[in-house]
């Protein structure tokens, strides 16, 4: 059924049909002397017309909106920073989680430094003395291995030997050698081998001798440029420091022959 | 049985260096492997890679302190 609405408008008589067009349409002027028909509204929006506060608010703070290419939909990213402005060190066993946004991390990873100790036997007779001591120590140990992941790992140094090694480094560094004391040259001394921190006291650097017996080396150091992935759990193995020798002996006190190794660590600069 | 660490980057004997002995292993990088071992193994041993066993190193025998030689002499004063 339709309808005619017939009225007048000055001079035009205007003619309405109710049942013609669909929802949502408008009467449209085709021109002078042609029939206005419904037509679909185009809608454009002007230029500078959409304020800000109409779009919706998501991402987080400090993203920014990121082309994913043609087809693809734009994404809220965070804005890789050039530089490292963060540090973590690592001197227990644990798991460490890659922050959100970090996809590159450099990772210094140092071994165990070695124990010291004297491992042989010796018989002393001091001038003008009757007394003779012997002296039975023992080695020191070697220090424990340190591990970031599977991506590099620096073992430890060894007492009286060489220093420990790295593997899976971007560069891999040995660890400085052991010293070996004597009598003639005091073994107390006489210091650990270094690590990439130091002599010493650095981690990762061999025990320094208390007798005349010898220091432990250090520990070996890998550091490597790691591609990470946000969320991943990296277990972080930080090696011991190998520990010192002990000593029996005949008619001169007792105590111990060596110290302890120092520990390694591990380094994660993001 | 333990975890032993094998480093065949480190010679040892004639084979590679035991450089850990732990109850469990942990992640490492290649090529450091772990192998079984029983519970005597200390890093007194080394890996023979062709028996694929742990080995006592040789140690040199020691001399006995009372077949040792003496060392004596004056000290300046």
């Amino acid at each position: 059924m339709s309808t005619t609405i017939t009225g007048t408008s000055g001079a035009n008589t205007i003619v309405v049909a109710s049942s013609v067009g669909t929802s949502g349409q408008v009467l449209t002027s085709n021109g002078t002397g042609q029939t206005p028909s419904f037509q679909t509204p185009t809608t454009t929006i002007a230029d500078s017309s959409i304020a800000l506060s109409k779009l919706v608010p998501v991402g987080t703070s400090g993203q920014v909106l990121t082309s994913n290419g043609t087809g693809t939909a734009p994404t809220f990213q965070t804005i890789a920073t050039g530089g490292f402005s963060n540090m973590v060190v690592i001197t227990s066993t644990q798991t460490w989680t890659v922050p959100a946004g970090i996809t590159k991390a450099k990772v210094t990873v140092v071994g165990g430094g070695g124990g010291s100790g004297w491992n042989y036997s010796s018989t002393i007779i001091y001038c003008g003395c009757s007394a003779s001591y012997a002296v039975v120590g023992t080695s020191g140990s070697a220090g424990g291995t340190s591990s970031f992941g599977a991506f590099c790992s620096a073992t430890g140094g060894v007492y009286g030997g060489a220093g420990g090694t790295a593997i899976g480094g971007d560069l891999n560094i040995g660890g400085g050698s052991y010293s070996a004391g004597s009598i003639a040259n005091g073994g107390a001394n006489m210091t650990g081998g270094a690590s990439f921190y130091g002599g010493s006291g650095a981690y990762g650097s061999g025990a320094k001798a208390i007798t005349s017996g010898a220091t432990g080396a250090a520990g070996g150091t890998a550091i490597k440029i790691c591609t990470l992935t946000p969320g991943q759990g990296i277990v972080c193995t930080v090696g011991a420091g190998g520990t010192g020798g002990t000593g029996a002996n005949i008619g001169y006190g007792g105590g111990a022959y060596g110290n302890s190794g120092y520990q390694g660590v591990i380094v994660i600069e993001y | 049985m333990k975890k032993a660490l094998i480093s065949p980057n480190e010679p040892s004997s004639t084979g590679y260096r035991i450089c850990d002995i732990e109850d469990n292993s942990f992640d490492v990088a290649e090529p450091l492997f772990w192998i079984e071992v029983n519970d005597e193994v200390t890093q007194e041993y080394f890996y023979n890679p062709e028996t694929k066993q742990p080995e006592l190193i040789p140690v040199p025998v020691k001399v006995a302190a009372e077949n040792q030689p003496a060392t004596s002499g004056m000290k300046k004063i």
